[in-house]
């Protein structure tokens, strides 16, 4: 049985296939999406119980793809985890802003982002 | 009863004495301004007229037929006053032809005949009264006729007035002793005496106020022999008048700060005062724009505003009219005859200068021009003091010109501190730009490397070998994309710090870039990218450092892979040209926007920055391309082609062009390897302007006893670094001693230089040498040979290369200097970069065709050697300012807004500004200043009119205009050569010179006419023209 699903956002394809890897392997089924308008389709069909979400990326970016996200019934109570190279504090005040459950800055530590994502689950299901 | 014979003949006679002298008085108010006297004599006449004809309709047994012939009369008369209106008013023609004048005459002459043949109808004519009638038909038109001729010569008052003063007085004394005997002799005449009484003390009273007013109204020239002394504070306060005080006054407005309009106004309106002028202008020199401005303007106790001039005066004909026309002293005065056309220059646009005298007074401070003062219609005879007057008010002037520069000049170091600062802001903007963005651009793969180097850690036992190699082969490539960027980082600090070591040696062009596009194979796998490599055959190879046109290549390509979408082509070409290699590499993406083509190549610039950007990057690639091309004093541009992508141009030049090392000299500062690349500049520019593959600049060295070669091209290293020539040797040395320029047709054929000498150096047949002067002393010598297309040189290369000689000279002397304080040396290497950058965009060959049209016009116009060689030169650089405009304007496809063309048109004074340090002579100089004046005047930048712009600027109007047409315009089609000349003839006389079109179809004729075994045949022509169409139809240029 798997602990839950996670979408993984983001356009570098080598960070969309290592979180794949170590999310997967920690027993969570993981879907990807490489920019900000997939992420919104596949977080409305699929129904994720977590987002990871970049927030430099093509299209939509993530502060929006974010806010679209929280204003759809539908998908506002999936947790966001914001996962971006943007490290200023006006970034991250933003990010939590626009709903964003967590703020993890580039370069990050897979453990910890495991941690996070269960500590976020628990609580949701809660 | 009264039958009014005589009486009446009297009468009608003395009608036409109030309207000749009515006529005589417009004539003498000469500036025809004073429309009330004119008014009041004509309604007098009109009512007199119709008072006697009503009297005769009325009386018992009056005819009503005279009284009808009586009204025609009167009715001619007032024609005739209308007539002399006119001449006093508007007319300019003052040939005694001037149908008005005829007119005048005639009628005159047809209304006296009237009264004679009336008056004898009816009864016998009285001798006395015939003779008085004849006496004044003799007198009167010859009056009239011969005073306004005489205005035309000379619109002095003296003898004019005079005679015709003398004319009405003859006439009306005449009259009257005609009137008093036919008055004496008459029986019941009462009515007729009453009326005729009354007339005539009218007719006194209107001589009386006439010459009354002629005495006191007229003005007299104020002609001084002795230029006065200049003015000191004491003598102003001596004259004590009113103007002093006044002075004094304005004095202290202008020290308090009153607004310049202001103070303008107030001199104007004192001068007004002090002369009785009734026209009073003030214009001030404005030196940027080099032309004057009205600054203050009066008319009739007026301010006005309004004043166009019909023609622009320019400072060059003021001086001209200052020297020739001055009578004396700082002021002259100006008559219509004096001045012909140019009088339209003097007075405003609707302001007619019928007749008299304007005084014109140039303002000068220390020998600077710096405006004039305009008076003129007086309304009364100016005092002898009139020019002393109007200097002292130009000290006013100059005060308040001062403290304006004085203005400007604090405004514009305001100015240049608050654009420093937003230098200093933008630099500022551009460094946290670059840090946020290299932060990033190192954050994405180092966050990878991270990433997997931890999830390999955690799982290393549990994870399948397949993806341990998977995963270390993401880190690796992460690791180079970290130092790619690190080292484009490192090389672009070092070529902007100067610290670049380029190594040139042979390189292989076609190798090079085989190897650059094998680097990305795997990317443009991935982004299933099509690559069509365009290599000529034979290798392309040219003097270069091999490294840096790889980064140069790669860069480029990579660039392009980057913007090109998926299943999309990069294409890249290479070919061979005459003086260098030109690389093109193509991408199928969407393009660059027209605002950013320029931009680019600016450090840390992207497209788009935003946080959506679609393609990464430092923003420092295309900076480093730009820099190693600039290193090997290349070209690079970008371009978009239509619904095609972007195309980048590479232009490397063939580095056969050595320069001599400097031995002896230090570097200093920025400038270290300055003199090398000026003067392989200098040596390509020959070499491109005389289509020769051999050029060289020998210099006396120290000693002067030997020459050595201290830059060339196209000859052998070891022959340049170890050729010595002593004076007197060999070609070069003989052009040293002689200081005469060698012109060699060909080498065989010439008996005075044998072969035998000069086989090391000259390849060819056919040769030019000229020496280099400075002043009388001869210190070089230029050398070409090889003309590319193995034809000999012509005179008008020998001309070419003279005019360069002198340029090359005062170049290589400025170069000294400028090696001392490195000043301006950017500014001549733009400009002769400029010159081959516009030679490569336009093609040499295109540009080559329409100097043939051009010089063939100039021939058949018969112009000069001097003007021939101008116009080949110019034709090679009139368009440099073009450069200078923002390409979003140059190429934009709707109409361009008001203040766009503001802009387009600074390009001539642009061009010139920018060839300006290159010295060239003042002929081309202008070409390049005034190729978009129009023959009519509404051309730009200065509005020149008809001659005053160059000839060879009007040819080159039209060679330009031409041009324009064939190719195709940003939002029009392109014309066909049929409808260029079409087009070409239509504006003749407006935009173009008539002389000059007709020159330029015949031209064109001609050249069609000249099919086969000619240069170029129409058809030739068309199908040249037709590929540079289609070459400015791909690039949208």
């Amino acid at each position: 049985m798997k602990k839950g699903k996670v979408l993984v956002v983001d356009d570098e394809i080598n960070i969309t296939q290592i979180l794949e890897f170590s999310i997967g392997s920690e027993g969570y089924e993981v879907l990807t999406a490489s920019n900000g308008e997939e992420a919104i389709d596949k977080a409305r069909r699929e129904q994720p119980d977590l987002i990871i979400l970049d927030i430099m990326m093509p299209k939509i970016d993530g502060y929006e793809a974010c806010r679209i996200l929280k204003a759809n019934p539908i998908t506002k109570n999936i947790p966001v985890v914001l996962l971006t190279a943007k490290g200023r504090d006006i970034d991250k005040r933003l990010g939590y802003e626009v709903g964003a459950s967590d703020y993890i800055i580039k370069p990050f530590s897979p453990n910890k982002l495991i941690e996070r994502i269960h500590e976020l689950l628990v609580t949701s299901s809660k | 009863m009264f039958t009014g014979d005589s009486g009446e003949a009297t009468y009608l006679f003395l009608l036409l004495l109030i309207s000749l002298a009515s006529t005589a008085r417009i004539a003498v108010l000469r500036k025809g301004k004073s429309v009330r006297p004119i008014m009041a004599a004509m309604a007098g006449f009109l009512v007199l007229t119709i008072s006697r004809a009503t009297l005769v309709a009325c009386t018992p047994g009056g005819n009503p037929v005279k009284s009808i012939i009586s009204l025609i009369f009167g009715l001619a008369g007032i024609y005739m006053l209308f007539t002399c209106v006119a001449i006093g008013r508007r007319e300019e023609d003052y040939s005694l032809w001037n149908p008005r004048f005829v007119l005048a005459g005639v009628s005159t002459g047809l209304i006296f005949g009237a009264v004679l043949f009336v008056f004898s109808g009816e009864r016998q004519i009285d001798s006395t009264l015939f003779q008085s009638i004849l006496s004044f038909m003799i007198f009167a038109p010859i009056g009239l006729w011969a005073g306004v001729y005489w205005q035309r010569e000379k619109l002095k008052m003296d003898g004019t007035g005079l005679f015709l003063i003398a004319a009405a007085f003859m006439a009306s004394a005449s009259a009257m002793a005609g009137l008093v005997w036919s008055g004496m002799a008459g029986q019941e005449r009462f009515w007729a005496q009453l009326f005729s009484l009354l007339d005539i003390a009218g007719i006194f009273l209107y001589l009386v106020a006439f010459v009354f007013e002629s005495a006191h109204g007229r003005k007299s020239a104020p002609h001084r022999d002795e230029p006065p002394a200049p003015f000191s504070s004491t003598d102003l306060i001596a004259m004590g008048g009113r103007a002093g005080s006044r002075v004094v006054e304005l004095s202290m407005k202008i020290i308090g700060g009153e607004r310049e309009s202001k103070v303008y106004d107030s001199i104007v309106n004192a001068i007004e005062e002090e002369t009785s002028a009734e026209f009073v202008l003030l214009r001030i020199y404005d030196k940027a724009a080099d032309k004057f401005t009205t600054a203050g303007y009066m008319l009739e106790g007026k301010q006005r505003t309004e004043t166009r001039f019909q023609t622009e005066l320019s400072k060059s004909l003021l001086a001209q009219s200052c020297d020739e026309k001055s009578t004396a002293g700082p002021g002259f005065l100006l008559s219509r005859g004096d001045l012909g056309e140019d009088y339209d220059a003097f007075l405003p646009e609707g302001l007619k200068w019928a007749t008299g005298e304007i005084i014109v007074v140039p303002i000068k401070n220390d020998g600077l021009l710096m405006g004039f003062i305009t008076v003129g219609f007086f309304r009364v005879e100016p005092r002898a003091d009139v020019l002393d007057t109007l200097q002292i008010y130009s000290s006013n002037v100059i005060e308040i010109v001062a403290r304006e520069e004085m203005k400007k000049n604090v405004r514009d170091s305001r100015l240049a501190l608050a654009s420093c600062r937003a230098e200093l802001d933008a630099a500022n903007k551009l460094k946290s730009n670059f840090l946020s963005v290299v932060s990033h651009e190192l954050r994405t793969p180092l966050t990878s490397v991270k990433a997997y180097n931890e999830t390999l850690l955690e799982n290393v036992d549990t994870i399948e070998k397949e993806t341990i190699k998977n995963f270390l082969s993401v880190m690796g490539e992460e690791n180079e994309r970290v130092i790619k960027l690190v080292d484009n980082m490192l090389s672009y600090s070092s070529m902007e710090t100067g610290h670049l070591n380029v190594e040139k040696t042979g390189c292989n062009l076609n190798s090079i870039i085989r190897a650059s596009l094998k680097t990305i194979e795997k990317e443009l796998i991935e982004g299933k990218i099509d690559t069509d490599l365009r290599l000529p055959k034979k290798d392309v190879k040219l003097e270069a450092d091999p490294e840096l046109i790889m980064q140069l290549m790669n860069n480029l390509i990579s660039n392009a892979v980057k913007f090109t979408p998926e299943a999309g082509k990069v294409t890249v070409s290479l070919e061979e040209e005459a003086s260098g290699a030109r690389i093109v590499v193509q991408d199928t993406g969407n393009g660059i926007p027209e605002d950013q083509l320029e931009k680019i190549f600016e450090r840390f610039h992207q497209v788009d920055a935003s946080d959506t950007r679609e393609y990464g990057g430092s923003g420092l690639g295309l900076a480093i391309c730009k820099n190693i091309v600039e290193w090997h004093d290349g070209r690079i541009w970008v371009e978009n082609v239509k619904e095609a992508g972007a195309r980048f141009v590479v232009i490397l030049p063939m580095k056969d062009i050595i320069v001599r090392q400097a031995s002896n000299r230090g570097t200093i500062g920025s400038v270290r390897f300055e003199r090398e690349r000026y003067l392989s500049l200098l040596v390509e520019m020959i070499s491109e302007f005389l289509q020769a593959r051999k050029a060289s600049i020998m210099m006396l060295g120290e000693d002067k006893k030997m020459l050595h070669v201290i830059a060339a091209k196209g000859l052998d290293p070891e022959f340049v670094e170890n050729t010595k020539i002593e004076i007197g040797e060999r070609i070069a040395g003989r052009v040293i001693q002689e200081g005469e320029s060698y012109h060699v047709f060909d080498i065989e054929r010439d008996g005075k230089i044998g072969r035998v000498n000069n086989s090391a150096y000259y390849g060819t047949s056919s040769f030019i040498s000229i020496p280099l002067k400075d002043g009388d002393e001869v210190v070089g010598v230029l050398n070409v040979s090889d003309n590319v297309e193995g034809r000999e040189f012509t005179r008008a290369d020998k001309e070419i290369l003279e005019a360069f000689s002198g340029i090359i000279s005062r170049m290589l002397k400025k170069l000294d200097a400028f090696e001392k304080v490195s000043l301006n040396f950017e500014q001549l290497k733009e400009a002769m970069k400029s010159i081959l950058h516009i030679r490569e965009i336009w093609g040499s060959r295109n540009l080559n065709n329409y100097t043939l049209i051009a010089l063939a016009v100039g021939r058949r116009l018969g112009l000069d050697e001097a003007s021939m060689t101008a116009l080949r030169m110019g034709m090679n650089m009139y368009d440099l300012g073009m450069m200078k405009i923002p390409r979003s304007i140059r190429v934009k496809k709707e109409e361009l807004s008001e203040r766009e063309w503001k802009v387009l048109r600074r390009h001539p004074n642009l061009g010139y500004t920018l060839l300006s340090p290159m010295g060239l002579d003042e002929r081309i100089m202008k070409m390049v200043q005034s190729h978009h004046e129009y023959f009519d005047g509404s051309g730009y930048p200065d509005g020149l009119i008809r001659k005053e712009i160059p000839v060879e600027a009007r040819i080159l109007g039209v060679i330009d205009a031409f041009r324009a047409l064939i190719s195709l315009g940003p939002y029009r089609r392109a014309f066909t050569i049929d409808e260029a000349r079409n087009e070409i003839i239509r504006d003749s006389g407006t935009k173009f010179d008539p002389q000059i079109v007709g020159a330029f179809v015949k031209v064109l004729h001609e050249l069609g006419a000249r099919d086969s075994g000619g240069e170029m045949s129409l058809d030739a022509v068309e199908r040249e023209l037709e590929e540079i169409r289609k070459e400015y139809a791909e690039t949208g240029n």
